[in-house]
């Protein structure tokens, strides 16, 4: 049986979660990665669309780069790995500029 | 419009032999059911086989060929009704046979052929470090080398080389770059800033002056995190929205014949079926609009 997209995140973010760097929510069907002062929403799975929230309302991209750690990004490219590219592809047809941007960024 | 599949289960000429197992692990793993899911209706899958009969004494690249010729028969008759066909083959030396099947169903067409692959396979025996056959398929369909690997799959003509756009390359030889530049083909090297523009700049070009184009894949254009198993894995590639944007980006054309997808190691455990998933959700994000112009009649 595959793994459901909570297990698959809850494996990528495993020494996150153990260290209380990131918790997982979920709210509605989604599931929330939460950083710091970022959000990550993830909707359905199979995932479908994904939406990044920062905690600065006014936040543009180099907020992003401030605010997600470079082993959160990490973690984010792995769980766009196990899930061959759908998350890359969720960012990327967001409507929000900011989540777009996110991914441009994990493209490095 | 269903598609047609054809798979060339081969490394070379063995079959069955490491990333020939990838066409049949594709479809083991779902790829008729996800395809239908997503709209994309296909045919039975047709094995293009070489006979022990049929194999030939002298180099391997003989062998290619002539199973090359059987791919080309195959190709040739699922072209006969117009649908598009997805070729699955175990390398991409395979390409041979399909471009031969293509000049056979669409006599006194002009061939154009998008190669996208992390190495442009541009090599011939004079330039080539390795050796290695698969890193020679696009110089041999121009007609630099591999005379008896072109006559075996009958390919009776090469493609002019202002027919060839090669894309997603992060890795060349000097020497290859060298007869590469020497040449028209249009080559778009990962590392440009402007990949997608050139693309797209290029695209148009060969659609412009090409009846039918052939797309072939080799999924080590995608980023090794994307395709772990693979046997020749370059750093920073392509996602596989990327690379199904870029199959999109000549299919949206109406000429593409042909979409062939090679080297999917499915070895390797968790490693393998990760690089299988990557490989359906790139087909699944690419194909779904695929579809080709009616014929235009002959001239009398």
């Amino acid at each position: 049986m595959s793994e459901s997209l909570r297990e698959i995140v809850e494996h990528v973010f495993a020494e996150q979660i153990a260290a209380d760097d990131i918790e997982l929510g979920s709210d509605a069907g989604e599931l929330h990665i939460i950083g710091d002062e970022w959000t990550l929403v993830l909707s359905g799975d199979p995932l479908v669309s994904s939406m990044l929230a920062v905690d600065d309302e006014e936040g543009d991209l180099e907020t992003v780069i401030e605010v997600i750690d470079e082993e959160a990004l990490a973690a984010l490219r792995d769980l766009d790995a196990a899930l061959s590219g759908a998350l890359d592809a969720a960012l990327v047809a967001s409507p929000d500029a900011l989540t777009r941007g996110l991914a441009r960024i994990l493209e490095g | 419009m269903p598609v047609h599949i054809v798979t060339v289960p081969y490394r070379y000429d063995e079959y069955q032999d490491g990333m020939g197992r990838g066409p049949k692990a594709l479809l083991r793993s779902g790829l008729r059911n996800r395809l239908d899911a997503v709209g994309v209706s296909t045919s039975d899958p047709v094995e293009s086989i070489l006979k022990d009969e049929e194999r030939v004494s002298g180099p391997i690249a003989a062998n290619i060929g002539a199973l090359g010729r059987n791919t080309a028969r195959i190709v040739a008759e699922s072209l006969e009704d117009g649908d598009p066909v997805l070729v699955i083959a175990g390398d991409d030396t395979a390409t041979i046979g399909v471009i031969s099947g293509v000049e056979v169903a669409r006599p006194g067409s002009k061939i154009g052929l998008v190669w996208i692959d992390a190495h442009a396979d541009f090599n011939t025996p004079e330039t080539s470090f390795s050796g290695i056959l698969a890193g020679m398929p696009v110089a041999i369909l121009a007609g630099l080398a591999g005379p008896i690997w072109r006559e075996n799959a009958n390919l009776a003509h090469t493609l002019p080389t202002d027919h060839i756009v090669v894309a997603g390359v992060r890795m060349l030889d000097d020497k290859e770059r060298t007869l590469l530049k020497s040449t028209d083909v249009r080559l778009i090297e990962a590392k440009s800033s402007q990949r997608s523009q050139l693309f797209e700049a290029a695209i148009e070009r060969l659609a412009s002056r090409t009846d039918v184009i052939v797309v072939n894949v080799d999924l080590d254009v995608l980023d090794p995190q994307y395709v772990p198993s693979a046997s020749t894995p370059e750093a920073n590639g392509l996602s596989p929205r990327q690379l199904a944007w870029m199959i999109r980006e000549v299919t949206k054309h109406g000429t593409t014949v042909v979409v062939c997808i090679t080297s999917l190691n499915p070895g390797g455990g968790s490693r393998g079926e990760k690089s299988i998933n990557s490989t359906l959700a790139v087909l699944e994000q690419s194909l779904t609009d695929w579809s080709l112009k009616p014929k235009e009649p002959a001239d009398e």
